[in-house]
């Protein structure tokens, strides 16, 4: 696998709390050498999602989810392999979720062989710019991770 | 009925249906819908709506961060979002732009418009007409259907990540024009794949037109932008089909939004008569004579007329207009001069600009009040969901009655669905966030 292969995607939107933290992540990823391997920012929309990671072996996804555990708690799921729970990703009328995006990818597929998603645990989606204190430590810590297995 | 739904569908011992999930990000959607005699006695629908944040964030803010800041409102129509606070700004400081950029502009709604519609139309409604829980249920038996409709998707994206700089929020968008523009060159590599989306868009309004329709129809004041020229994107005059014919500086005269008490939203009405509908329906009945013969052949060909008033077949006219909006598109393509420069010069002063658009679900209005240093000092938008808000609770107090006898979960089902005429801009995905029924 070369590293174009692999794509790494932020998810969120920066204007509802924690919902940022993926897109934040993805940023402050570009900051470390990754050596080619491309860092794309997303709003969630699954279609997209499947039309970005088509043809890619491994890609690792990092969004921000609910699920009523500690915030700031790093939830890890791999596709195909885990089932992943809709309720904690992102709903709206107009986009469909990230699980639906791998379901429907992995019908069509076109999943990449490797897939992994880091849910960081979000304490507030209320509208604003600033994350919680929690979450950016989160936000550090996935991004040390991330560089160091890509 | 959807298995998923099924699971959470919980009857009550006094009749109350409620369907529970979790609310995340963009906000909450709830509806109330209560029947006492086989009749409906009340419905509420209660959506969350982001702008009232933006209106907020934007004060004090350079208008130069308008654009880039209002794209962020949706993540499937910033287009429009952003082009109505460009135009708002262009109208407060009196800039004209040459006709090259405008015609890039409308290439940029071109390709919003082909992505959004095509997402709404395939992925989220057309399940709801053939009976999938969703579209990874409709791609199990439809595969080719489903690729189809990424690949027409992605083209709509490709094109904004063209002209806007990114196809999510467009970042190359600017008062006065763009930052770069497209080479002629870059352009018409484009041509064979929106050739391609065309033919597909005309296999999409086919492919809708077979769908089964409930007998539907509701007296809509339809309100949309109409421009003597052309089908509305960007520019035009706000007007309906029971006499208002105004511009957008005249919108706070005849439009007023209020706080109704069940909903976060505001409600928009027409200040002497009520509720009203913005969308592709309204947006066609009153500009039918300026599409395309093409988009007027298929129209004819699926039975559409030159009127719709059926909102279910909104999904037939999203398809002409994924037609419209490809035509549209190799139209500028074939036509395209590069401007001399990307943007015209812009002096801010202290005033006021207002503008309307036409995002892919509706007619969006932006004011903005701006100081001498060019910083906002006032903002109000207005989101084709928060028009008509009012409407799709018109809808489902006229349409649930024809659906009184069915089962509680199949009832549910038909009012998601009848939401769903109006791509509603609120949280909760294929299924709604939370809906209860009452009976009596």
């Amino acid at each position: 696998m070369n590293n174009h292969d692999i794509l790494v995607i932020g998810i969120g939107n920066e204007y509802r709390g924690d919902d940022a933290a993926g897109l934040l992540a993805a940023r402050k990823l570009r900051n470390y050498d990754l050596k080619g391997i491309e860092v794309i920012e997303n709003n969630g929309d699954g279609a997209e999602l499947i039309n970005k990671w088509t043809g890619r072996k491994k890609v690792i996804l990092i969004d921000a989810v609910q699920s009523g555990s500690k915030p700031g708690t790093i939830h890890e799921f791999s596709a195909p392999g885990s089932i992943l729970p809709s309720e904690l990703f992102k709903f709206s009328t107009h986009l469909f979720s990230v699980p639906q995006a791998i379901y429907l990818s992995a019908s069509l597929g076109n999943l990449p062989q490797e897939l992994t998603i880091y849910g960081i645990e979000a304490s507030s989606f209320e509208s604003g710019t600033k994350l919680s204190a929690e979450v950016e430590i989160a936000v550090n810590n996935i991004v040390h991770l991330v560089s160091k297995i890509i | 009925m959807p298995k998923r739904l099924e699971k959470k569908v919980k009857q009550m011992k006094n009749k109350t249906i409620k369907v529970d999930y979790i609310a995340r990000v963009e906000g909450e959607g709830a509806l109330y819908l209560k029947i006492k005699n086989n009749e409906v006695a009340d419905v509420r629908l209660e959506i969350f709506e982001p702008p009232r944040f933006f209106e907020a964030f934007l004060r004090g803010r350079p208008y130069s961060e308008a654009p880039d800041i209002t794209a962020r409102i949706c993540g499937i129509c910033p287009v429009a979002y952003q082009m109505s606070a460009v135009h708002a700004m262009e109208n407060a400081f009196d800039v004209t732009i040459p006709q090259e950029i405008r015609e890039l502009r409308r290439l940029l709604y071109c390709g919003e418009w082909i992505e959004s519609h095509t997402l709404h139309l395939y992925m989220l409604h057309a399940p709801d007409f053939l009976g999938y829980d969703d579209v990874v249920q409709m791609a199990k038996d439809h595969p080719d259907i489903v690729k189809k409709a990424l690949r027409l998707k992605k083209i709509g994206n490709d094109i904004m990540n063209l002209v806007g700089g990114r196809e999510i929020h467009p970042i190359n968008v600017k008062v006065g024009g763009f930052y770069k523009v497209p080479t002629r060159k870059e352009l018409m590599k484009m041509h064979d794949d929106i050739c391609w989306a065309r033919d597909a868009a005309i296999e999409t309004a086919k492919f809708a037109a077979t769908l089964t329709f409930p007998e539907f129809f509701q007296d809509y004041e339809c309100v949309s932008l109409v421009h003597p020229d052309e089908y509305p994107f960007n520019e035009g005059r706000i007007v309906s089909n029971k006499g208002i014919d105004i511009s957008p500086e005249q919108y706070d005269f005849h439009f007023r939004e209020e706080h109704v008490e069940h909903s976060h939203a505001l409600h928009s009405r027409i200040r002497e008569r009520g509720n009203y509908l913005v969308g592709p329906i309204a947006r066609y009945n009153l500009n039918y004579d300026k599409l395309t013969p093409l988009c007027k052949e298929i129209a004819a060909e699926t039975g559409l007329g030159k009127e719709c008033y059926n909102p279910f077949k909104s999904i037939i006219v999203r398809g002409i207009e994924t037609i419209y909006s490809c035509e549209e598109a190799l139209r500028i393509i074939d036509n395209y001069r590069m401007p001399d420069k990307p943007a015209v010069d812009v002096e801010p002063s202290e005033a006021t600009g207002y503008a309307c658009t036409e995002a892919p679900r509706g007619m969006i209005y932006h004011r903005y009040r701006v100081n001498s240093e060019g910083l906002i000092e006032d903002a109000k938008i207005v989101p084709p969901t928060s028009q008509n808000q009012k409407t799709i609770e018109n809808d489902l107090r006229n349409f649930v009655p024809t659906l009184i006898n069915l089962p509680e979960k199949d009832l549910v089902w038909k009012c998601e669905q009848a939401i769903r005429n109006y791509d509603p801009c609120i949280s909760c995905a294929t299924h709604f966030l939370k809906l209860d029924i009452q009976r009596e």
